[in-house]
C-alpha cells in the first residue's frame, strides 16, 4: 500500500511538505514517493497527505494506479475542453 | 493610513520600495527570489504549471532556488546594482505556504544585509499564524491578494484550498480564505507592517464587488491597493484561460479604479514575474536561460523578459515596432531582445 508520483507532476515541493512520513524523494526535481514509508496517511490522516495538496490532476496515484485527483476535479476544467486546447498547442 | 507611517523610516519604506510608490519605480530596483515553490490554494487564474522561460505573469519563473542560493543572488544583484532596496518572496507559489524556506531565507538576508527591506506576497491562507514571526523578522511589506469578501464571490475564484490537512471546496472553502485574509490584513496593520492589498479584476465575476472589497480593506489600514487586469491568455492553460473567461479592457479597469478612493490606488503595476529583477519593467530577470540553437521557438515573443503583460502586446492594445525598443501609447517600454547589457544582465544564467 503506497502510492505513486507520475510523469504528470510539474514538481511544485507542496506534498513534500506535508507528507507526515518524509516519504518525499526529490532528485533532480524529478519527485518520487519511497514505497517503504508511505503508509497513504493510513492512520495519520484522513486524506493522503499528498492526493489533498497536490494541485495537478493524475499526478499522483494509488496502489492500483488510480488517480486520487483524476482529470477536472482539481481544475474544473472539462476533459473535452483541456482535450480541445491540447490539441491546439500540439 | 497605519501610524506607523507617520514616522522617518515608515517614510523611507515607502520611498524606496518601487511597487508602494510611483516615485520610486524609476529609481529603486526590486528583486524577486524564487524561494516558494508550493502553494495551499488554487486560483482559477493561476496555471501551477510555472516553468515558462517566455511569459511574463505573476507566478511563473525559470528556477527555484534554496535560501543559500537566494542570498548568494542577492549578494550578486546588490553588488552589480546598487539601486537595490528591496528584496521580495513572491512565489512562484504562495510564500507562508512555504514557511522553512522563506523563513531561512528573510532571516539570513536581514542578517547580512540589514539595509534592504524585505517584502512577501502571500494569498493569506496561513497569515494569521505567521504575523508575530514575520514582523519580529523585520518584514517590513506584506502583499495580500484580495479578490473577494464575499465567499459567494469567492467560490468562482477559489476552487480549492488546503487547509488543516483537507482539500476544501466551494463556499466553505472561500469563507476560510477570505476570513483569514481579512485576520491577518488587521493584524499586519496593528503591527505596524505596510501592507498592499492586490486584486485580481475578472470581469462578471467581481467586478462589481471590487469596490467593497476596496472599502472593507481600507477599513483595515492598509497602505495601497492594487487593482490589476486579470490575464487569461489559453496559452497559459489556466482554468479562466481555457474556458475563454474575457480580460477587463483598460476602460472597464479604469471604471472600477475610478470607485476606490478610500486608500491610494496602485496604477503602475507591471504583474511581475516571481523572478524578476531590476526595475518595474526594465530589467529582464535574473534566471533568463540563454537560447540556444536546439531551443524551438518560444510561444510568445519574449519582449526582451520586461515586465510588461504580454497579453495587452498580442491583442493588439498597443502595436510595438518590433525592431527597436520604444514606447507604447501607455508609456512602457517594449522591445522585442534583451536590452543593451546593463550590469545585472551578466548575472543570468
Amino acid at each position: 500500500m503506497a502510492l505513486r508520483i507520475t510523469q504528470h507532476c510539474v514538481g511544485c515541493w507542496a506534498c513534500a511538505g506535508v507528507c507526515p512520513n518524509q516519504a518525499i524523494q526529490v532528485v533532480h526535481q524529478v519527485f518520487t514517493i519511497l514505497t517503504s514509508s508511505c503508509q497513504e496517511c493510513d492512520g495519520d490522516y484522513p486524506d493522503p497527505q499528498c492526493g489533498a495538496i497536490c494541485p495537478i490532476e493524475e499526478a499522483i496515484v494509488d496502489a492500483h494506479n488510480q488517480a486520487i485527483n483524476p482529470p477536472g476535479s482539481l481544475t474544473g476544467v472539462p476533459i473535452a475542453v483541456r482535450h480541445h486546447a491540447q490539441s491546439l498547442l500540439q | 493610513m497605519s501610524l506607523s507611517c507617520k514616522n522617518g523610516q515608515s517614510q523611507r519604506l515607502i520611498n524606496q520600495h518601487p511597487c508602494y510608490s510611483k516615485e520610486a519605480h524609476h529609481r529603486y530596483a526590486r528583486m524577486h527570489l524564487a524561494v516558494a515553490p508550493a502553494c495551499n490554494i488554487q486560483c482559477h487564474y493561476c496555471n501551477r504549471k510555472y516553468d515558462c522561460a517566455n511569459e511574463s505573469r505573476p507566478g511563473v519563473v525559470t528556477r527555484l532556488l534554496t535560501p543559500d542560493e537566494a542570498l548568494a543572488q542577492v549578494a550578486m544583484v546588490k553588488t552589480r546594482m546598487p539601486q537595490l532596496t528591496v528584496v521580495g518572496i513572491a512565489g512562484p507559489g504562495d510564500a507562508l505556504a512555504n514557511p522553512e524556506r522563506i523563513l531561512a531565507t528573510c532571516r539570513r538576508i536581514k542578517a547580512e544585509f540589514p539595509d534592504l527591506m524585505l517584502c512577501l506576497s502571500t494569498n493569506g491562507l496561513e497569515l494569521p499564524k505567521y504575523v508575530e514571526t514575520l514582523a519580529g523578522l523585520g518584514v517590513h511589506h506584506v502583499t495580500v491578494t484580495v479578490n473577494a469578501i464575499d465567499p459567494a464571490v469567492g467560490a468562482h475564484i477559489y476552487p480549492w484550498i488546503f487547509w488543516k490537512n483537507r482539500r476544501i471546496r466551494g463556499l466553505h472553502a472561500a469563507q476560510i480564505l477570505i476570513d483569514h485574509q481579512q485576520e491577518g490584513i488587521a493584524r499586519l496593520v496593528a503591527r505596524g507592517i505596510l501592507v498592499k492589498i492586490n486584486s485580481v479584476l475578472i470581469p462578471g465575476v467581481n467586478a462589481d464587488h471590487l469596490p467593497l472589497v476596496h472599502e472593507t480593506i481600507a477599513g483595515h489600514g492598509v497602505f495601497v491597493h492594487n487593482i490589476m487586469p486579470l490575464i487569461s491568455a489559453p496559452a497559459h492553460g489556466t482554468y479562466y484561460g481555457l474556458m475563454g473567461q474575457k480580460e477587463p479592457t483598460l476602460t472597464e479597469l479604469e471604471a472600477v479604479r475610478s470607485q476606490c478612493g478610500h486608500v491610494a490606488m496602485m496604477t503602475h503595476c507591471r504583474q511581475c514575474r516571481a523572478d524578476a529583477v531590476g526595475m518595474l519593467g526594465e530589467e529582464p530577470h535574473v534566471n533568463k536561460p540563454q537560447p540556444s540553437a536546439n531551443d524551438t521557438p518560444p510561444l510568445h515573443e519574449p519582449f526582451g523578459a520586461t515586465i510588461v503583460p504580454l497579453h495587452w502586446i498580442a491583442r493588439g492594445d498597443t502595436t510595438p515596432d518590433l525592431e527597436s525598443p520604444h514606447k507604447t501609447s501607455r508609456g512602457i517600454v517594449v522591445s522585442s531582445t534583451l536590452p543593451p547589457p546593463r550590469p545585472s544582465v551578466a548575472l543570468r544564467r
